[in-house]
């Protein structure tokens, strides 16, 4: 469904709640090819102090040990400055725990204007005590408060954010995944009646009974995903009274015995309603879009989907070959104006770029643009897509780090920054880009988030084995930016809204999505760079709804709050 | 008579005595030396048969002492060469290779006008194949062999194997089927069996071999490490062979090293005479392909001039065309041309390929049809089909063994060998 009308806005500054950030320092503008891009690690600066427990027992060789723990960005106090949820992990055999062992729970750090973070999980009543895997951010009640929705190995749980610093297990959840082992979730109106529902990806059927010990070569380690069968992933529907029911097969998302560990929403064919990629381990992955029945609109009845990913080209490798996929990053990387993917896979069997053709189909392109001869040394596992030297053109963050136990070589692994020169083609730039990439970890989870609300994108990143990182993205361009907040009508998240932003001949389109990376969730803001050195700019905003607003002389170096039909209105900071 | 007449006549009328002497010794030692040339020449000729003999009851050295007395005075002997090189090699009197060295200058001496010369570079091949471990050379030395005697069973059967120890085991369809024409009636069924496990099943058919040449012990399993340490044998012997280098390059592109395959081919002493091979070239595209050095590949590509209707050209072809030059038409036509030739039907990976290549081009019912037909030949590829084969395959007497491999090879579209496999099963049931 294409707009069919536009109206130009003026921006309206809201007087109660504008604060205007201080312009950057202004720098001499830099071409992006001169940008060295610079992160830092500021964990420990900011008083961010985690490190997730897996359980490793030794010899035990029980899988959901080495898959570590997800990472959440959301602004859960509203105070403009976004904050952390991180996934914790437990004692996986509540019978051999040691007596006057501790639990281990989730943790909430709350940003203190971007210069601390403060462990707020018991008192908010945010930390759970599962074991920890992956985590979904939204405001499923629509009271403006992000909520969050926590996928553990084990029962599930829903937190329900009260407004006031609290939160509360909301028992509205039913759904069958008592046991299940969850990997990733993804809040999204998949039914179109202005609620969040909630995609929930589960991954294998693998217990502490079934659990099998592998050999390689003399050494023992961690069975892969063909030793185990795959579980069905779970579609709940919100019905808007704080429940929910499991609409899987209501929907057309059928009973497909994937092995999950990723799903990301976008709209990769233009039509302006989700598309839910889910990523699958070694079987082949999905890509679901709506279709509309003829019927008669009976209410949700008439809505439908299907997946398309094997005609597509994006279910497996260009030669047919089911890959080992761990994390997604959806970003036009190409500049074509179509939504691509970038999945993380296996050691020594290369990440993947599927470049969107459009009209339906995408295209392996990984050994062209040098995707996978930079991943062939590394398994990648979260992965941040960001405009890391502001060139308009999406880069980049991979997490890597292998899983077969430290008695195996290789185990821990650099961490990659990976630059796009525009045209989709990647070339690591890891070596120079601070100490942090140096060192090697057992990356899982990673997240981006402006924490610091400078403009551009820092990355939480969760390892097993070493405490979680906080990469303060230091890179100087000299240039301005600006980052764009979406509501619809109903001040729910305007899941594939397209915004184009326009400064003097540059364009650049972004979709809002959601999801992404590994068991985690980024901040929902989309961040722009300027590439002229223009103080405002143009917004095109193309809503789900088929409106189309056109917002003229935005200025820049603010974070703004768009909601249709309604004026701009800066951001809190 | 004059007087100096009557003295010359006198003179030689009567030699002096010492003279006579000598003379007699003379007539003595040469009556003594044909005498004993002719008892040695007769016991000479014996000696081809005694050794022989010797031969038979496996009394190699004796056999070899023999031989070795016949080519004295027959050093031309082709038979006996022959045998003396099989004597030598049989006989545990030298180190194998030096054994094997030996026997290799004693076949050279066989020229190839002689009627069997096609048999001495048939065992000179095999020498410098089992015991030098040189396959390069004994490659240009079975070649040569079928070129001399296209009916020689061995031969073919050699190149086959050695196909299958150089990593071209999917190439070596040629050599079997020669194989197959030349065995007889009875031993067709396992030359069948062979042919299919040397295809699906590689190292199980190289498994023996890789225990006479030492690689595997008695009753161990065919395993990557005995492949490679192989591999690194052939390659420390003949490392500037095209053939060996590449067959190296394979097994690391096989397990992912794709940096230290391309290091590995491009380090070739000679490049230009190396890309000749196209089994080479082939696996040097390949590996640039996979590392994104499109460019570099496409120049290398450009640089095939012959043999342009191998399977491995076509293939190559077709993935230049999609992935270095985003031609998928072109692309479609050249897959097209590789899944004719074997293996290309069996390689559901390419179908997969020219199926996304005719998604592109929009024409999306044929592209579903070929994703069909991929998904359907990679299931005829999953382990327990196969467990299931080679099970059945141990009894080759059972005609239910005979109708599986029927219905498989007609399942992946393969007349010829569903075709001769149907015949032993007549043939068995005929016979019952």
């Amino acid at each position: 469904m294409k707009p069919d009308s536009t109206s130009a806005k003026k921006p309206v500054a809201n007087g109660d709640k504008s604060k205007s950030k201080p312009s950057p320092q202004v720098i001499k503008e830099k071409s992006a090819a001169s940008v060295q891009p610079q992160f830092v690690n500021v964990a420990a600066t900011m008083e961010l102090e985690f490190e997730y427990f897996e359980d490793r027992v030794p010899g035990r060789f029980f899988l959901p040990e080495v898959m570590g723990g997800g990472v959440g960005w959301g602004d859960f106090d509203r105070d403009g400055w976004t904050d952390l949820y991180l996934m914790n992990g437990a004692v996986l055999d509540p019978s051999v725990r040691a007596v006057g062992e501790s639990e281990h729970r989730n943790v909430l750090f709350r940003n203190i204007r971007g210069g601390r973070m403060t462990n707020v999980g018991l008192t908010a009543n945010a930390a759970d005590s599962g074991y920890g895997q992956g985590c979904a951010i939204g405001d499923f009640d629509a009271d403006g408060f992000c909520d969050v929705y926590l996928c553990n190995y084990g029962r599930n749980a829903l937190l329900s954010n009260n407004g006031d610093g609290t939160f509360e297990h909301s028992s509205g959840i039913e759904e069958e995944n008592d046991g299940q082992w969850s990997s990733s979730a993804v809040w999204v109106d998949l039914n179109a009646d202005g609620n969040l529902d909630l995609y929930c990806v589960n991954y294998m059927d693998c217990t502490l009974q079934n659990s099998r010990v592998c050999q390689y070569g003399e050494s023992s380690g961690y069975c892969g995903p063909g030793n185990y069968e795959g579980v069905a992933d779970v579609v709940l529907l919100n019905t808007g009274d704080g429940q929910f029911r499991d609409a899987t097969i209501e929907l057309g998302f059928g009973d497909l015995q994937g092995k999950g560990l990723a799903v990301a929403v976008s709209d990769f064919d233009k039509d302006f309603y989700p598309d839910i990629y889910v990523a699958n381990d070694m079987e082949a992955n999905n890509l679901f879009v709506r279709t509309v029945s003829k019927a008669p609109d009976n209410g949700t009845g008439s809505i439908h989907y299907r997946d398309v990913a094997p005609e597509s080209g994006c279910a497996v490798s260009g030669e047919g070959l089911n890959e080992a996929s761990m994390g997604i990053a959806c970003a036009d990387f190409d500049g074509d104006g179509l939504v691509d993917l970038y999945l993380t896979h296996y050691y020594q069997m290369k990440n993947t770029l599927y470049r969107n053709l459009g009209g339906g189909q995408f295209e392996d392109d990984s050994f062209r643009t040098g995707v996978a001869v930079t991943s062939f040394p590394f398994l990648g596992f979260g992965v941040v897509s960001l405009d890391v030297n502001q060139d308009r053109y999406p880069d980049l963050f991979v997490a890597n780090g292998h899983v077969l136990g430290p008695t195996i070589d290789p185990n821990a692994m650099t961490p990659q920054l990976l630059l796009n020169d525009g045209r989709g083609n990647f070339m690591d730039h890891s070596k120079t880009a601070g100490a942090y990439f140096e060192d090697v970890w057992l990356g899982r989870g990673a997240a981006g988030a402006d924490f610091d609300n400078d403009g551009d994108l820092d990355i939480c990143v969760s390892h097993i084995d070493r405490p979680v990182a906080l990469l303060r993205n230091d890179t100087t361009t000299g240039k301005n930016f600006i980052t764009v907040q979406l509501a619809c009508r109903n001040r729910t998240p305007c899941h594939c809204a397209r915004v184009t932003m326009t400064d003097g001949d540059h364009h650049v389109m972004q979709v809002f999505g959601a999801g992404g990376s590994y068991l985690s969730s980024s901040d929902d803001r989309l961040h722009f760079a300027v590439q002229d050195s223009s103080s405002v700019v143009r917004l095109l905003v193309e809503w789900p709804s088929g409106q189309s607003e056109l917002y003229d002389a935005l200025p820049v170096n603010r974070g703004w709050q768009i909601t249709e039909r309604r004026s701009p209105s800066e951001s809190v900071k | 008579m004059s007087d100096d007449l009557r003295i010359t006549l006198k003179s030689t009328d009567h030699p002096p005595r010492p003279r006579r002497l000598l003379a007699g010794i003379a007539l003595l030692v040469l009556t003594g030396l044909f005498v004993w040339l002719g008892v040695s020449y007769y016991n000479a000729s014996q000696s081809l048969q005694r050794g022989k003999r010797f031969l038979r009851q496996m009394r190699n050295v004796e056999a070899e002492a023999e031989f070795q007395r016949f080519i004295r005075w027959h050093h031309s002997h082709a038979e006996a060469r022959l045998l003396l090189a099989e004597a030598i090699v049989k006989g545990d009197r030298r180190q194998p290779q030096d054994a094997a060295e030996i026997a290799m200058d004693l076949l050279q001496g066989i020229p190839d006008s002689s009627p069997l010369a096609a048999e001495a570079r048939m065992r000179q091949g095999r020498l410098a194949l089992f015991i030098l471990q040189r396959p390069a050379i004994a490659e240009e030395l079975l070649l040569k062999s079928v070129r001399l005697n296209a009916q020689l069973l061995d031969s073919h059967f050699l190149l086959w194997k050695l196909f299958d120890l150089t990593e071209r085991f999917q190439h070596a369809e040629e050599h079997f089927w020669n194989v197959y024409r030349l065995t007889e009636e009875s031993a067709k069924a396992e030359r069948l069996r062979e042919w299919y496990t040397s295809q699906f099943s590689p190292g199980a058919a190289t498994a023996e071999l890789d225990r006479r040449m030492g690689f595997l012990q008695a009753g161990e399993m065919a395993n990557d490490f005995a492949s490679r340490n192989r591999l690194s044998a052939f390659m420390k012997n003949e490392s500037d062979s095209a053939v060996v280098v590449a067959a190296n390059a394979r097994a690391l592109l096989d397990s992912r090293e794709r940096d230290a395959a391309v290091e590995l081919l491009l380090g070739v002493k000679n490049i230009e005479s190396a890309i000749q091979n196209h089994f080479f070239l082939f696996t040097l595209i390949e590996a640039m392909i996979e590392l994104g050095r499109l460019e570099e590949a496409k120049s290398f590509f450009a640089k095939w001039r012959t043999s342009r209707d191998e399977h491995i050209f076509w293939r190559t072809a077709g993935r230049i065309a999609e992935i270095a030059e985003r031609n998928d038409k072109a692309a479609v036509e050249a897959y097209d041309q590789a899944l004719k030739i074997w293996p290309g039907p069996a390689e559901w990976t390419l179908m997969h390929r020219r199926a996304q290549c005719l998604a592109r081009l929009g024409d999306r019912e044929e592209a579903e049809k070929g994703r069909q037909e991929s998904k359907r030949i990679e299931q005829l590829m999953e382990t327990e089909i196969h467990n299931k084969l080679r099970l059945a395959l141990v009894d080759l007497k059972d005609p239910g063994t005979l109708k599986l491999m029927v219905e498989f090879y007609r399942s992946l579209n393969r007349a010829r060998e569903s075709t001769c496999w149907q015949t032993e099963l007549e043939r068995l049931l005929s016979a019952r």
